[in-house]
């Protein structure tokens, strides 16, 4: 707690001994100039009611004088500005991720991995906000950006139980991805340009991310390559995390293939990171690792922040407001009862 | 002040009383002295304000009017004014003009009747400062002397009153005898006080008009203040009707207690409020005193 407005202090006590001064000349200047003159007023001035009514008017001056020096101690506090600060680094509030999976059959498995993985991820988010686009032959938006939690886990766990459930004999159509399919399947440049499109909010400085699912085998023609939504990821400020199954290491293809090459480039140019599953890393870890990487990324200098905190003050101006309410209200009502009974 | 006390109490008596009223109180002032050191003089038609008791049956009888039984003083009788004058004479009285002035015109009015009727007057007073007497005589000068007199001594700058002390004096003082006119206000009538107006009563006849005092918590003004001590006496305070309640009952509670005490002793109050009921209430003293049992 400190106080902004120290200052205020020495003035308000002076305000109020200047105040007290003032009265008192006042009062003593207006005494002794000629009320009308009275004689042999001692046995009325000794009266039991003259000495009660006196005092009762004492007492309710002194509550009077009490309940103003109340507030003025209430003006006071506000008028020091007590406040409060704290050191704060940004939140992770202001982080956005969009899931950009590629459901072509060859990643159904890391996809489901993936969706499962931040089903779990998003239990612990307070204020980031999950999108989720898959693509194939066409793109689609499962969802748009959200912060609603319990919807996401919902959402996610969903899929995540559809892509684990698929054979190949049930087949696996996710409405709308197979649009257009004659001109080939895995547009993976058509895919991630349309993932950059779910992020909002554009004139807001907020920490972007796409995490890209993609074997990278393209089967078709895109109308943007992956370069090219890259540069568009590049130019938004939208860094791309790139996830690998590496089939190619794993079906003994061997080193980093031209596919694999081509998406550490992409990803790199937008400053993201490329994984490949063959480092034996899980899904999971990778994701902790983006995750990780975003929150260093995004973290700004601790910024001081400091919060008024005339709450108090104000209490007790309205405590003294009260209590001069009070003061007078009870004394014009004893007025009225003892008019009523005379 | 002007030049004449006497004739500004003329004025205001006519002023105030019509001419039969004026009849009355010469009737009453004449009849303090009936019976002592008058002689038979003749017989004259009945006015107001004639004792019934002088009125002469048989003569009435004959001529078939009232007629009453006329005196002539064998002396000259002497009135002594004893005036409480000082400090607290010049306070506020009920009418909001100043107590010294109805003490002034209280004392006029004798004065008039003793100069009327070639009377003598004599006047003591005085405050804490001391007392003082002047000697009865029956010039105008004189009795406009004594106005003066008062009119110097009853101002807020004089010394505190001290109705007590100035009885105490008066009983020592005033040798000659006759009526005792004590001029004072509500100031309270102590053991000592009493005693030596009793004293007083024994040797003269003593009659009091007391000058009423403004009640406090009936004042309307704004602010008064005590005229010895220069307190200010709050407003909020003194109106308050707990207080305005407890005053009255306190006032009528003296009230009682000096009409008794002075009744006792065969001595007769009046109490004046205002110049327009001044004469109203003399003549009404006047009466009193003849009833009160002498």
């Amino acid at each position: 707690m400190t106080m902004m407005s120290w200052w205020a202090i020495p003035v308000a006590i002076g305000l109020v001994l200047a105040g007290l001064v003032v009265g008192l000349l006042v009062a003593r200047r207006r005494r002794p100039q000629g009320g009308t003159p009275l004689a042999n007023t001692s046995r009325f001035l000794a009266l039991a009611s003259f000495g009660r009514v006196v005092r009762r008017h004492a007492v309710v001056q002194g509550l009077t004088g009490l309940t103003v020096l109340v507030m003025a101690v209430g003006a006071t506090m506000v008028a020091v500005r007590p406040a409060e600060s704290e050191t704060l680094t940004t939140e992770l509030a202001s982080r956005d991720v969009v899931l950009c999976l590629d459901v072509s059959g060859s990643m159904i498995e890391v996809d489901a991995d993936l969706m499962s993985v931040f089903e779990d991820l998003v239990k612990e988010f307070d204020g980031e906000r999950v999108g989720l686009s898959v693509f194939d032959s066409s793109s689609v938006t499962l969802f748009p950006l959200t912060d609603d939690y319990e919807f996401l886990a919902d959402q996610l766990g969903l899929y995540a139980e559809q892509l684990e459930s698929w054979d190949w004999e049930s087949g696996f159509d996710y409405s709308g991805t197979m649009l257009g399919y004659e001109y080939g399947s895995s547009l993976i440049g058509d895919g991630l340009a349309m993932c950059l499109d779910l992020f909002d909010h554009t004139d807001q400085e907020r920490a972007r991310a796409v995490v890209l699912a993609t074997d990278n085998y393209l089967s078709g023609a895109p109308y943007l390559t992956l370069e090219q939504a890259a540069t568009l990821a590049k130019m938004s400020n939208i860094r791309v995390y790139g996830i690998d199954p590496g089939w190619a290491s794993y079906y003994g293809y061997g080193g980093d293939t031209v596919e694999a090459e081509q998406m550490r480039e992409a990803c790199e140019l937008t400053g993201g990171e490329y994984y490949t599953m063959d480092d034996g890393g899980t899904v999971r870890k990778i994701a902790n690792a983006i995750l990780k990487e975003e929150a260093a990324l995004i973290e700004s200098d601790p910024y001081l922040v400091v919060y008024d905190r005339s709450g108090r003050g104000v209490a007790v101006m309205a405590v003294g407001l009260a209590g001069l309410v009070l003061v007078q209200a009870a004394t014009v009502l004893a007025g009225r009862g003892r008019r009523r009974s005379l | 002040m002007s030049a004449s006390h006497l004739d500004q109490v003329h004025a205001k008596i006519t002023l105030y009383a019509h001419r039969r009223v004026r009849t009355v109180l010469d009737g009453n002032y004449a009849s303090i002295f009936k019976g002592r050191s008058m002689e038979f003089e003749d017989l004259r038609e009945y006015t107001p304000g004639d004792d019934v008791s002088d009125i002469d049956w048989k003569a009435t009888a004959r001529s078939g009017k009232v007629l009453v039984r006329r005196y002539i003083a064998e002396r000259k009788n002497n009135v002594t004014l004893l005036v409480n004058t000082g400090r607290s004479m010049a306070a506020t009285a009920p009418d909001g003009s100043s107590k010294a002035g109805l003490a002034l015109m209280a004392a006029g009015v004798f004065g008039y009747l003793v100069l009327r009727h070639r009377d003598l007057m004599a006047m003591a007073w005085g405050d804490e400062s001391g007392y003082h007497i002047l000697p009865p005589k029956g010039a105008r000068g004189h009795v406009e002397m004594i106005l003066s007199t008062i009119a110097k001594a009853a101002t807020p700058e004089a010394a505190p009153a001290d109705l007590n002390g100035l009885l105490g004096y008066a009983s020592r003082a005033v040798t000659k005898r006759g009526i005792v006119v004590l001029i004072s206000d509500d100031a309270a009538l102590e053991e000592t006080g009493l005693a030596a107006l009793k004293r007083l009563h024994a040797q003269h006849e003593v009659l009091m008009v007391s000058v009423a005092d403004m009640d406090p918590s009936a004042l309307t003004a704004e602010a008064p203040q005590d005229i010895e001590t220069g307190v200010a006496i709050p407003d909020a305070v003194r109106l308050h009707p707990e207080v305005k309640a407890e005053q009255a009952a306190m006032l009528a509670r003296r009230r009682a207690a000096l009409t008794r005490a002075l009744g006792s002793e065969g001595i007769a109050e009046g109490r004046i409020e205002s110049e327009q009921t001044m004469v109203h209430s003399l003549i009404s003293l006047l009466e009193r005193h003849q009833h009160a049992g002498r």
